[in-house]
């Protein structure tokens, strides 16, 4: 008996040992790459007169976001397993909220515009608490984990007319926009998240990803203001199944599509106007077809 | 429900072990079989799971024996140039552990053999592994991405009863010490996995600019009702089995050196006065932090919290409601909480008897008896809080019943005190986010109680005097490496507490202290008697060398300005004192934090040894290991 529990013991020390051999060994491969980038000139940022300096950032970084980016950027920090969606890989430089072109890398006020906002329904917090020129450092680091900023120029912000009246007859045209370019396909009639695509969606990389949901009152991932939603649907979510729909709806009626989706919404600091339009309307969802 | 599933492995491997697995389904009880996407029978598994479209079919992944499916080119690390997997568990434990084979090589694998098996047009339910080999943690990140992102939610859990095993082992003669380390290993692990992740997965350093010290972000979440604000803060998001505690005690040694202390073997040189030093190994008391939401904006903290023999009470325990009609300035808590301290003491980096709290945040004049104005201690009573969205501009208003926090309305019935905190940060460029702002106490608290033979009942307290406490409050930063906290204060108590009235119940039990005075029908003050002030100033400064390594330094000094009592010396009380040390956390997680901690405190009293006029000194050395999880 006292030899079987010596023997159990022993045993389980070794299997401790085992567990304790289990430390990560991180991959070393791209550090010296990493290290050239980050003296490059595309390792700053320039956000109105703050100029951001990637090196003055390593520390926040290493405080505040390693745990889900991971050291390298790739987005691949210890906690990324359990995050769903999973944190940007800025090894891939392919960013959601952007006011360039799809396809194109985002501009410096891009990232640090989505630093401070923070992506909702997501784990990617509101870092509001940053000082601006904390935040442009961040965005010079940023850009020193991708060959493709060596590379590649940002794009060029799209150009967005001025915002006209809301009106009714503008809103009966965005709401024909919506069915025309099937928006109801993955964001369902009533912008319910529930359209017969919506469960079939994935990110670029296969991983299931959800439709944003109108109705719910959550914020729209890349900011609130009118402005911000025509970005979304004129650039597309890079990285996702949102397209860009610059090539199927003129500047003009994307305006229209912005105010019925602002009806979609439930009432908010936006759409008083569009919600009480849309009553008098009497507005119905489109049909699917 | 189901309670049990039957599930066969190895389907794949030879027709014989196939043949046994459609035996086991068609005439037996076996519902479940996985598949070996490198099983050389493969082809006829794939026939005869095909027509038997009852068995649930899985993968049964292999990374030990035989040929990988991924080209060898593509996976370097993990097979030989033939492409053949390590021959063995213990090689292939031994190499995952030692970094040898790449976590990249090992999902490309997997990734090939699932991707086989749905191109053989099955469509796999579950997971489990060759060898358990996925109760190695990397092997298990792996096959947990692959299976979110495969919506596949049953993976095997391989635990087995070690007793068992050995029995069964020595009685079947075999041996396979590795088997069962594997086993043993496969436990922790599984324990773990269902422990999943802390709520946010974020790392300790993005709240606590040295865990539990909170940095602006970390203040900025509590503020907003422990909530990131991104739409998934509610429990229901969270894994069922998480839940939001976490415990803290910290092992020590220390020596303690205490000046003046009155000693029985008096001797010319000494005049019945002596220093005492002890040293030894000790414990600090047990925290059960629990808290976090209930709802979105509904948020509690309960901390039951003992002293080192395990004696317990609640140093917190309240629920708040935050963000009310959408509005960050609307938030409410109720219960019992620590007063908006910008410098919270309940955080503090510092653990000596001296060191661990801030004597600004607690100084009593000698003689007086207003225990009440402790803005340091946790209160009782209900708290007002708005900020701005930043967190940049914040207020506070908290009413509490003048207890000093006990429970069970001994002292503190029918008394109440203000506390009122506004403060404003800026944008300081390179520097950092600078705040200042300011707090203050207004309270009034019994000094008479109604008595039974002579003794006051808890509870009866009537007669209410004034005091107040009233202070700065800056946080001041020099780049991302030092900053200076600067707290002061003004105090001042009513007359009768200078002359030691207000707490003639002894709140710690509840039983009434007979030698406290009580202001009972008919008492007047002494003639030399005033109403008490004094002013001090905490001043602390941190190094902040990386997220795991902070240096701290504390000055402090309470001045009376007016005694009590007229002739009392003017000095008598005045403290001076100093902290230092340091914190390193050798690791940084979400899970857990443990720290080394090392730290010296020096204070100094005027007036209060044994003999009129002498001035104490006393010190404390203290290296602990201070942990939570």
């Amino acid at each position: 008996m006292r030899r079987k529990s010596f023997l159990q013991c022993s045993l389980l020390m070794s299997a401790a040992a085992v567990l304790a051999l289990c430390l990560p060994a991180r991959a070393q491969l791209s550090t010296v790459q990493l290290q050239e980038w980050l003296n490059s000139p595309a390792a700053t940022s320039h956000i109105g007169n703050i100029t951001g300096n990637a090196h003055a950032a390593a520390m926040p970084y290493r405080r505040y976001c390693v745990g889900c980016h991971g050291e390298l950027g790739d987005g691949n920090g210890e906690n990324a397993v359990w995050l769903d969606p999973k944190p940007r890989d800025f090894q891939l430089a392919i960013f959601k909220c952007r006011s360039t072109p799809t396809g194109t890398l985002p501009t410096d006020e891009d990232l640090y515009d989505t630093i401070a906002r923070g992506l909702d329904r997501s784990n990617m917090p509101i870092w509001n608490t940053f000082t601006k020129d904390e935040r442009a450092d961040l965005v010079a680091w940023i850009k020193h984990f991708s060959p493709r900023w060596q590379k590649e120029k940002p794009g060029t912000p799209i150009e967005i007319p001025p915002e006209p009246e809301v009106t009714a007859e503008r809103i009966k045209a965005g709401q024909e926009v919506f069915g025309r370019v099937q928006c109801w396909k993955c964001h369902g009639v009533q912008g319910m998240a529930n359209g017969p695509s919506a469960s079939t969606l994935t990110d670029d990389l296969g991983r299931p990803i959800l439709a944003y949901n109108f109705t719910d009152g959550s914020r729209p991932k890349c900011g609130s203001t009118d402005r911000d939603i025509y970005k979304i649907f004129m650039t597309g979510l890079d990285g996702t199944p949102m397209p860009s729909f610059s090539d199927n709806i003129k500047p003009d009626e994307a305006w229209d599509l912005v105010f019925y989706l602002r009806t979609l919404q439930p009432h908010n600091a936006y759409n008083a106007k569009e919600k009480q339009i849309a009553r008098q309307l009497g507005l119905k969802p489109v049909s699917p077809q | 429900m189901k309670e049990l599933i039957l599930n066969a492995d190895d389907f794949g491997l030879t027709k014989g072990v196939n043949e046994g697995i459609i035996r086991a389904h068609r005439e037996g009880i076996l519902t479940s079989a996985t598949l070996m996407a490198t099983g050389p029978a493969f082809d006829d598994a794939v026939e005869r799971a095909r027509a038997n479209p009852a068995l649930g079919i899985g993968c049964h992944l292999v990374l030990t024996g035989g040929f990988a499916v991924a080209p060898p080119e593509e996976i370097p690390s993990l097979v030989d140039e033939n492409g053949r997997l390590p021959k063995s568990l213990g090689i292939l434990v031994a190499r995952v552990s030692s970094g040898k084979i790449r976590t990249k090589d090992i999902e490309r694998e997997l990734r090939a053999q699932i991707e086989k098996i749905r191109r053989a047009g099955i469509e796999p339910t579950h997971f489990d592994t060759h060898k358990h080999t996925h109760a190695h943690p990397r092997v298990m990140n792996v096959l947990g991405r692959l299976a979110r992102e495969l919506g596949i939610t049953r993976i095997r859990k391989p635990v087995e009863n070690l007793r068992d095993s050995w029995k069964s082992m020595r009685g079947e003669g075999v041996t396979s010490p590795k088997q069962l380390a594997a086993s043993a290993a496969v436990r922790a692990v599984s324990s773990r996995f269902t422990a999943i992740s802390r709520k946010y997965g974020l790392r300790c350093s993005a709240c606590h600019e040295s865990w539990p010290m909170l940095n602006y972000f970390g203040q900025k979440f509590k503020d907003n009702g422990y909530q990131l604000m991104n739409d998934r803060d509610a429990p229901i998001w969270q894994n069922p089995s998480y839940w939001p505690v976490t415990f803290r005690i910290t092992p020590i040694w220390h020596r303690v050196s205490t000046g003046k202390v009155a000693v029985d073997e008096g001797t010319a040189q000494n005049n019945g006065v002596a220093r005492i030093e002890s040293s030894g190994f000790d414990l600090s008391g047990l925290d059960f932090h629990t808290g976090g939401t209930l709802e979105k904006n509904f948020s509690f903290y309960v901390l039951p919290s003992s002293d080192n023999t395990a004696s317990f009470h609640f140093e917190t325990a309240m629920a708040r409601l935050d963000n009310v009609f959408s509005s960050p300035w609307l938030n409410v808590k109720l219960g019992k909480f620590e007063l908006d301290n910008l410098l919270s003491e309940k955080r503090i980096l510092t653990l000596t008897a001296n060191g661990g709290i801030y004597q600004t945040y607690h100084f009593i004049p000698i003689g007086d008896n207003n225990i009440f104005g402790q803005i340091g201690d946790n209160q009782l009573g209900v708290e007002y809080m708005g900020h701005s969205m930043d967190d940049r501009t914040r207020v506070s208003a908290a009413l509490i019943s003048s207890s000093d926090g006990n429970v069970g309305l001994i002292t503190g019935a029918n008394s109440y005190t203000g506390f009122f905190t506004a403060s404003q940060a800026f944008d300081t460029g390179k520097l950092g986010v600078q705040r200042i702002g300011f707090y203050e106490m207004v309270g009034q608290a019994a000094t008479m109680y109604r008595t039974s033979a002579g003794v006051p009942i808890p509870g009866s307290g009537i007669g209410n005097k004034g005091f107040n406490r009233i202070g700065f409050v800056g946080q001041f930063y020099f780049g991302p490496h030092f900053d200076l906290q600067v707290v002061t204060q003004h105090g001042a108590d009513n007359a009768w507490f200078g002359q030691g009235y207000g707490n003639a119940t002894d709140p710690s039990n509840g039983t009434p202290a007979n030698d406290l005075p009580n202001a009972t029908p008919g008492t007047v003050l002494p003639a030399t008697a005033r109403a008490p002030s004094w002013n001090g100033a905490t001043f602390e400064a941190h190094y902040v060398y990386s997220p795991q390594l902070i240096f701290i330094g504390r000055f402090e000094l309470e001045r009376m300005s007016q005694q009590g009592t007229v002739g009392t010396p003017s000095t008598l009380g005045n403290i001076t004192t100093y902290t230092i040390g340091y914190r390193y956390n050798p690791f940084m997680t979400s899970r857990a934090g443990f720290a080394w901690h090392n730290e010296y405190n020096w204070l100094h009293q005027d007036g209060t040894g044994p003999q009129p006029g002498q001035n104490v000194n006393s010190s404390e050395l203290l290296i602990g290991f201070d942990f939570d999880f």
